[in-house]
């Protein structure tokens, strides 16, 4: 058998085993030590047992992602999605749908202190749906808002899936990240604009919420000076080079650590909390990450993907047709499975061909990054749902309902991220 | 653990689950510090750490492994259920036994070779380049994390997917 066909055999086992219940890092992990074994031998594949696991979890460079975590895991403990809600629900949550358009607002900022969706929806979710329940908001657009929302967190710096990505790509993630940003506000803005066209339509979705005098709204504007500290101290020192990514990750947890601590709100629990919950995160990624690496040692020795962009670059097809198909496959991926596990496991194969076709690295990164999200809220896994499902006692179906619009403003999004590569590309341009 | 599990096993678990998941989040808390501190003397003191990157990776080799153990032991690892849950519950039971029998074969073959390297490297006595601490230590915890997860699976095997099959 051809090494080709090898790589071949080897996904569709792939594909088997990620369906029958066994962990992803733990297929990826087995079918490329077992692939490699097969086509370069058993001795080389068990010393990449015995090596790549400690090179792997020991590396400085990766250390960046947990550090994040643990920085939007203290942002939690010091309460500052409260305060972040309450800035934004001042200044829009007199308007029809105003306290849906400030929870798209909060999941923004949020996002820029934290590198998960799911801990965005958690996190603003148990802040704004109280508040959307008192207005007699319509449940579908209440819960559906939250979930679409927090699919901002993966786009908007710093971000989890964009590090991954990065790291796998070589690409630099500094411009990774500042590629997010516009693409993140475009989303928030798209989606205010779905809010507003629900609730012109059906006034009774979405009651205004009380108006705030201008001193109100300033004084809620003010309390959030940590949130903007941090995010200038992050991404300004990644921008002008202060920092390298690990260092502004670092640095960025020990600011919201001290946050948490000028807040008063570091408690025994509240600090246990965040410690543990990073750890069981990293733990669940980290061995997706190493299941990924071996998985790619074997791709690397079947020059699958090599083989397979000589063969889409030589195809008469139009560039952008090739990059839709990609698209779709992330897409349905999404559905069913994590961003980050997509992420490892696709992008390997991928991104040759992206770099044969002659687009640029950092405008798919965020195009990668901008399908799997919509992952998120589509079903049936849609892990974004089911986080909202987790809090409150709105069927399962109102919410997927909710989120229906918000999925139909992604689709323009992307399409919009396509047609208009400077979205992403104009910022880190700049830093050139 | 389930309610299956014997009280001796249940209590000896707790314990080494609290004292992993103590220094796990113990070395998460020092990354962040020292890389912090690194920062801050770099820019205010004008004076770098001498081998804080190696420290920092010794810390990750410690926290990491034990992460992906502790999440283990709580079964918070990802898998894909969509397909599975639809089917027979007996079916369901197979394909539960397989997924455990190759996830126990994964970690089990990591222990083993990590355990295999650690052993060469002690032999050798690697150190790092600036602080000279020798490297072999830090691979133990990929040993205990092969082997904590080879125990969580046998768990899981015997007290819930072969008892749940007998039982049905």
């Amino acid at each position: 058998m051809s090494t080709l066909a090898i790589g071949l055999l080897g996904i569709v086992i792939l594909i088997v085993l990620l369906f029958s219940r066994v962990h992803i890092g733990v297929c990826m992990g087995l079918v490329g030590f077992a692939g490699f074994a097969w086509v370069v031998g058993w001795t080389p594949a068990l010393g990449i047992l015995k090596t790549v696991p400690y090179s792997t979890y020991s590396s400085q460079e990766l250390s960046v992602i947990p550090m994040f975590m643990l920085m939007g895991a203290f942002c939690f403990a010091a309460g500052l999605s409260r305060d972040l809600y309450n800035a934004v629900y001042a200044w829009v949550g007199h308007f029809r749908g105003g306290l849906a358009m400030a929870t798209i607002g909060a999941c923004a900022a949020f996002a820029a202190i934290s590198g998960s969706s799911l801990a965005t929806v958690a996190t603003i979710g148990a802040v704004a749906l109280p508040e959307m329940k008192r207005f007699k908001y319509d449940e579908g657009l209440a819960t559906g808002s939250i979930a679409a929302g927090g699919c901002i967190g993966i786009l908007i710096p710093p971000s989890v899936i964009l590090l991954i990505y990065g790291i796998i790509t070589e690409q630099s993630i500094g411009k990774l990240f500042l590629a997010g940003f516009l693409p993140g506000i475009t989303e928030a803005l798209l989606y205010l604009f779905v809010i507003y066209l629900l609730t012109r339509r059906n006034p009774a979705l979405g009651p205004p919420g009380p108006r705030f005098t201008m001193k109100e709204k300033l004084t809620a504007l003010a309390k959030t000076w940590e949130v903007i500290a941090l995010f200038i101290m992050v991404i300004g020192g990644l921008y002008l080079g202060l920092f390298t990514p690990t260092e502004a990750a670092g640095a960025g947890a020990a600011g919201a650590f001290l946050i948490t601590i000028y807040r008063r709100k570091l408690t025994w629990e509240s600090f246990k909390e965040a410690l543990v919950n990073t750890c069981m995160t990293s733990g669940m990624l980290f061995i997706i990450i190493l299941g990924a690496i071996i998985f790619g040692y074997f791709l690397s020795v079947t020059r699958l993907p090599a083989e397979l962009s000589a063969f889409v670059s030589a195809l008469d097809v139009n560039r952008y047709l090739i990059l839709l198909a990609i698209l779709v496959v992330l897409l349905l991926l999404g559905c069913i499975m994590d961003s980050m596990a997509i992420v490892l496991l696709t992008v390997p194969i991928f991104f040759p061909m992206i770099q044969a076709l002659g687009f640029n690295a950092i405008w798919f990164g965020i195009l990668v990054t901008r399908v799997t999200e919509m992952g998120l809220i589509t079903p049936p896994v849609g892990l974004n749902v089911y986080v909202m499902k987790g809090m409150t006692d709105v069927p399962l179906q109102t919410i997927f309902r909710g989120v229906t619009p918000f999925l139909l403003a992604d689709v323009v999004h992307v399409g919009l991220l396509i047609a208009f590569p400077a979205i992403s590309l104009f910022i880190p341009n700049l830093m050139n | 653990m389930t309610e299956a599990t014997p009280g001796v096993f249940k209590k000896v678990g707790g314990y080494f689950l609290k004292a992993t998941t103590f220094v796990a989040a113990l070395n998460l808390f020092s990354m962040m510090a020292l890389t912090a501190l690194a920062v801050f003397s770099r820019y205010f003191l004008k004076k770098p750490i001498p081998g804080d990157t190696e420290l920092i990776e010794f810390m990750m080799a410690i926290f990491i492994p034990l992460s992906v153990a502790i999440c283990a032991a709580k079964h918070q690892h990802i898998a894909v259920e969509l397909f599975v849950e639809r089917l027979p519950k007996k079916v369901q039971a197979v394909f539960s036994i397989v997924a455990t029998l190759l996830i126990m074969v994964f970690y089990g073959l990591i222990a083993w070779e990590s355990a295999s390297y650690f052993l060469e490297e002690s032999q050798s006595k690697t150190t790092t380049a600036v602080l000279l601490i020798p490297t072999y230590p830090f691979i133990l915890p990929l040993v205990i994390m092969g082997a904590v997860v080879v125990v969580v699976m046998l768990h899981q095997l015997i007290f819930v997917n072969i008892k749940g099959i007998l039982e049905k």
